[in-house]
């Protein structure tokens, strides 16, 4: 087991090009130089590093044939990689963020009536944070299944929640699951299906669908909920070539089925 | 705005006016009827554009299809659009695909436009299901919405009570009034029943054929519908086997209705086919005999007062009907 003082020796000489000398070693971790010649002497025991002497002078230089080397300069490297989401939950971690809101299933789970469980965190996030946001994504795997999305967040529909985490509005919800549908389907699904039971300003959500085949998409959910009796404003949504995604229909539509055999939307039993 | 009966095709626009309606009606006959002359225009135009379009292939049965293929004189009223898919059909879920892309159809050839009103988007001319009495596993039932003039139900009252929405309030009672003011009449919305009959046999029994209009000569479609019909024979079947079930009065209007389309029975069919028919789906043809008497003594009062009987009446007595049918069967058992 290494101390902290060694830990720091090592990241000091991984950073120095060249063999450094004690004093130097003392700056470059601000420990006392009678703390590094102790622990500079136990690590040379452990050949962890090796002395090159010029004349009087001692410099030391990290030992790369022991090889342990490596596999401690990798785990120095993931440590100060992921020192900021140590002791962090998914929460925390995600509040780290500053430009970012949470869209998909996870952000309307309250809303949807098919009994369906959240299994993907979308996280939308401005261009600058992707790289933080991905490290997230990093540090969780294998026990969040997170996907990032790089958007405009200035422009986009997004309040707190009770935890303090930006949560995309159902509208924005919807526009987002309409675009990035492959990145969670069965989700996303539920997202869309938002459109023929919750109260909803249509207008909003074309607003914030830029996209022809998220439009489409949009546009076949509510030709389902029209197939219904529901007057949804489908023409806004038409898009302007033929389109058709044959898996997504499918999907989408066994989707529906669910929801209308539990006679929820309509009462109908007939199925 | 829209010019509001755009979604009709099979008729020329011209005859949508009371004038031309009421004409028609009295040539044929039906004095007071011109309400009737426009329901089988929006009847028409629906079954045309239904059966012509569905991406499967149907079959055309029922009531009304006997009423116009194989019955001429003193028809009965009937504006239901009886179906049923020719091959085996496990089930109604794959009807919504199909559903879809017959409505994408009707868009593409204007069988069915936008009408917005405020944030509601009605599609006049549109399919969709009719939840309310779509409750049989074996049996899809669908609307078309359907602009109309003299009959249906007004507009706002249409909105009030399948949407929900207080047509009295801004933006529904401005376009309201405008639509109202560019068309000249208040604008009325029917919707024309159709069923699409579900099973894992198919209807194989039909044979293709062309429908007329019930309100021709004096008037004549521009698009004639050419579609697959139940045989006679297995139209008669049907309306036995109806006939045939124990005898209550709440199926007395059936009864009545299915004993007035037996009048297909006057025709030249193919016995040996029919009697096939008969033993195939195990009908009790001595059952409908002994319903017969209930019938024709509980059935009178309906048969003189619907609307819907008012040809038919016209063209046989009751007692007449009765004799005429019972006579009939029976020489079809003794045969």
């Amino acid at each position: 087991m290494l101390s902290r003082v060694q830990w720091k020796i090592i990241d000091a000489l991984r950073k120095s090009e060249k063999p450094i000398g004690v004093r130097r070693i003392s700056y470059m971790t601000g420990c006392s130089i009678s703390e590094i010649w102790r622990q500079i002497r136990k690590m040379e025991r452990m050949n962890i590093v090796t002395r090159a002497s010029y004349g009087s002078y001692r410099r030391y230089l990290l030992n790369y044939n022991n090889p342990i080397v490596e596999p401690l300069l990798r785990l120095l490297e993931t440590s100060e990689r992921y020192s900021w989401l140590m002791g962090r939950d998914i929460y925390s971690a995600i509040r780290q963020l500053e430009k970012y809101y949470i869209t998909g299933l996870f952000s309307v789970k309250g809303l949807v009536l098919n009994l369906v469980i959240p299994r993907k965190f979308i996280i939308a996030v401005s261009r600058d944070e992707v790289g933080k946001a991905m490290t997230i994504r990093e540090w969780f795997n294998g026990l969040y299944s997170i996907e990032i999305v790089e958007k405009c967040v200035e422009k986009s529909l997004f309040s707190q929640d009770i935890y303090g985490i930006n949560m995309a509005s159902p509208e924005q919800a919807i526009a987002d699951s309409a675009a990035f549908f492959e990145l969670d389907p069965m989700g996303n699904a539920e997202v869309l299906l938002l459109l023929l039971y919750r109260d909803l300003d249509f207008s909003l959500i074309s607003k914030l669908t830029e996209m022809q085949e998220a439009r489409y998409r949009i546009w076949f959910v509510m030709r389902l909920g029209r197939l219904m009796g529901m007057p949804l404003p489908s023409e806004d949504f038409k898009p302007k070539e033929k389109a058709g995604d044959p898996s997504f229909e499918r999907m989408m539509t066994a989707a529906f089925l669910r929801l209308i055999r539990s006679g929820q939307i309509s009462g109908d039993k007939g199925w | 705005m829209v010019e509001w009966f755009e979604p009709i095709k099979c008729w020329e626009k011209k005859l949508f006016k009371k004038e031309s309606l009421k004409n028609i009606a009295e040539r044929l006959g039906w004095a007071l009827g011109y309400d009737i002359v426009e329901r089988e225009m929006l009847y028409y135009d629906t079954m045309y554009c239904f059966l012509t379009y569905f991406p499967e292939e149907l079959v055309f049965i029922g009531g009304s299809m006997i009423n116009r293929v194989y019955i001429s004189r003193g028809i009965r009223f009937s504006f239901d659009l009886d179906t049923a898919t020719v091959k085996p059909t496990s089930g109604k879920s794959v009807m919504l695909g199909k559903l879809l892309a017959l409505n994408e159809i009707l868009d593409e050839k204007k069988f069915s436009i936008p009408l917005k009103i405020g944030d509601m988007e009605l599609r006049l001319g549109e399919v969709m299901i009719d939840t309310k009495k779509d409750i049989f596993p074996d049996v899809l039932s669908l609307k078309r919405i359907v602009p109309a003039m003299t009959f249906g139900t007004p507009i706002s009252q249409y909105i009030r009570s399948r949407y929900g929405v207080d047509p009295g309030k801004e933006p529904y009672a401005s376009y309201i009034s405008e639509l109202r003011n560019l068309i000249g009449f208040m604008p009325m919305l029917e919707e024309v029943r159709i069923e699409i009959g579900i099973s894992k046999e198919g209807f194989q029994d039909a044979v293709e054929t062309e429908v007329r209009s019930i309100i021709e000569p004096y008037a004549e479609p521009k698009l004639r519908l050419r579609t697959k019909v139940s045989s006679l024979e297995s139209s008669i079947s049907v309306k036995l086997k109806n006939l045939s079930r124990s005898f209550s009065e709440e199926l007395l209007m059936d009864f009545v209705r299915d004993l007035c389309d037996l009048r297909m029975l006057f025709l030249k069919y193919d016995r040996e086919k029919l009697k096939s028919l008969l033993r195939n789906e195990k009908v009790d043809v001595h059952a409908v005999l002994k319903n017969l008497s209930d019938i024709r003594s509980r059935g009178k009062q309906i048969y003189e007062n619907s609307w819907h009987l008012s040809l038919v009446r016209e063209s046989i007595g009751w007692e007449k009907l009765c004799d005429a049918v019972e006579r009939r069967i029976k020489r079809l058992i003794a045969s």
